[in-house]
């Protein structure tokens, strides 16, 4: 790797490092497993930086990060899928913003680690579900199946006009 | 603000969650490290067919842009694998090396003769010690010497089922394109071989040999660029001794491992 593909690496894992940390932090739950995860996508990236630098390689990230994770989940190392939803807070007219957000980051580990996985890359990465589907080898009806079973379960619901204009977020 | 929208905005908060500075210099060291040891891999290929190598290996050493082998015109004589029976998976290694991977010779470096690129191609052998291929202690590679006298691999290959010394063909590789320069076919060869020769693109080509310096009873062997170039049909490996007669071809034709 040439000095000049360093300089780029570095600038590259600099501007996306805490995202990846995010999104890591999503998919897992459990901030050393972010970082862990976060860093370990880098070390991939970077040792297939000659080949991805001219190509996407925030996409590759992307791709590395959820299959890592993943895989960790087949070993198991965690498994958090349950049926159960944390108690919604709040009617959201009331709910304080923080408490929602809380709430919604601590509903998302009730759901199976792909349907967690696709939510985090569709809907934190805004990667289509094109991309979703052929990143973690599903087909595009189990990519449309898993998020939109994931939704539901978040009690989130697909917007719509009428609740657009319902104006029920002060 | 919908539901959608909360959760979006929800993950790109994660309450209670801050992203910390990650070590960029580890990374690029276990980076390094990684993408060093998946080339290493290329060379020690377990069970996979030479035809499957041949394809994983151009793919590790293509330029972007070049076009991808004629897997049809690889070397393929009785006994090798058909080209269905490629893992795909064997393509799957990810490098593109703009980084030199250097070796320490194991006994002599032969100097094949063939400039590219102002430089001397040259073979060697190379200690290989991998715990899956305890039949294994060597390897063959190509490559060239640095003005700083170190030796820069292009190719390394090694026996991958048997033992490394087993009478017949052993690391027979096809010539490729390594960073837009043309890499002899070579390979090594275990017996008293006076002469050594292939068939490619249906006319029989004679390598160049050299005995190695450690062991008087293996022989080092290439071929020319101008007849046996990168893409060549080629086949049919052949050994003769001193009065003509064919010697055991072992367990590679046309290279295993």
């Amino acid at each position: 790797m040439g000095v000049r593909g360093d300089d780029e690496f570095v600038e590259f894992a600099q501007a996306n490092s805490a995202r990846l940390q995010r999104a890591a932090y999503l998919l897992t739950g459990d901030r050393h497993q972010a970082e862990d995860a976060a860093q370990a996508a880098l070390v991939r990236v970077y040792a297939t930086w000659g080949r991805v630098r001219r190509k996407d390689p925030y996409a590759y990230a992307r791709t590395v990060l959820a299959n890592l994770v993943t895989d960790q989940w087949r070993r198991p190392i965690r498994e958090y899928a349950t049926e159960e939803l944390p108690e919604r807070p709040l009617p959201r007219d009331l709910a304080d913003e923080v408490t929602r957000r809380r709430w919604l980051i601590g509903a998302l580990q009730t759901l199976s680690p792909r349907e967690r996985t696709v939510v985090v890359l569709r809907h934190f990465f805004d990667a289509t579900e094109v991309d979703v589907a052929r990143e973690l080898n599903l087909s595009l009806g189990t990519v449309k199946s898993l998020n939109s079973r994931a939704l539901a379960k978040l009690r989130v619901s697909i917007p719509s006009p009428r609740r657009a204009e319902s104006g029920v977020r002060p | 603000m919908n539901d959608l929208d909360d959760l979006r905005d929800a993950m790109h908060s994660t309450p209670g969650f801050e992203p910390k500075p990650l070590d960029i210099a580890a990374v690029m060291t276990a980076g390094g490290r990684l993408r060093r040891r998946r080339r290493a891999a290329v060379g020690a290929a377990s069970g996979l067919t030479v035809l499957a190598l041949l394809v994983g290996g151009f793919q590790l050493v293509r330029p972007e842009g070049s076009p991808a082998p004629d897997v049809a015109a690889a070397g393929q004589p009785s006994g090798a694998a058909p080209a269905k029976t490629a893992d795909p998976s064997a393509t799957a290694v990810e490098e593109n090396p703009d980084e030199p991977i250097t070796s320490t010779p194991f006994g002599d470096v032969v100097d094949t003769g063939i400039k590219v690129g102002g430089l001397d191609r040259l073979l060697w052998m190379q200690r290989v010690d991998e715990p899956e291929l305890p039949d294994t202690t060597f390897g063959i590679a190509t490559g060239w010497r640095t003005t700083a006298g170190e030796f820069v691999v292009d190719i390394v290959n090694n026996e991958v089922e048997g033992s490394d010394r087993a009478p017949g063909f052993h690391a027979l590789q096809m010539a490729m394109v390594v960073n837009d320069n043309p890499t002899p076919a070579f390979g090594y060869y275990v017996g008293d071989a006076a002469k050594i020769t292939v068939v490619a693109n249906g006319r029989t080509v004679r390598a160049e040999q050299a005995v190695w310096s450690e062991d008087r009873s293996i022989v080092l062997f290439w071929f020319p660029l101008n007849k046996v170039k990168p893409a060549s049909r080629v086949g049919q490996a052949t050994a003769y001794d001193d009065n003509g007669r064919k010697l055991p071809a072992g367990n590679a034709t046309f290279g295993v491992g």
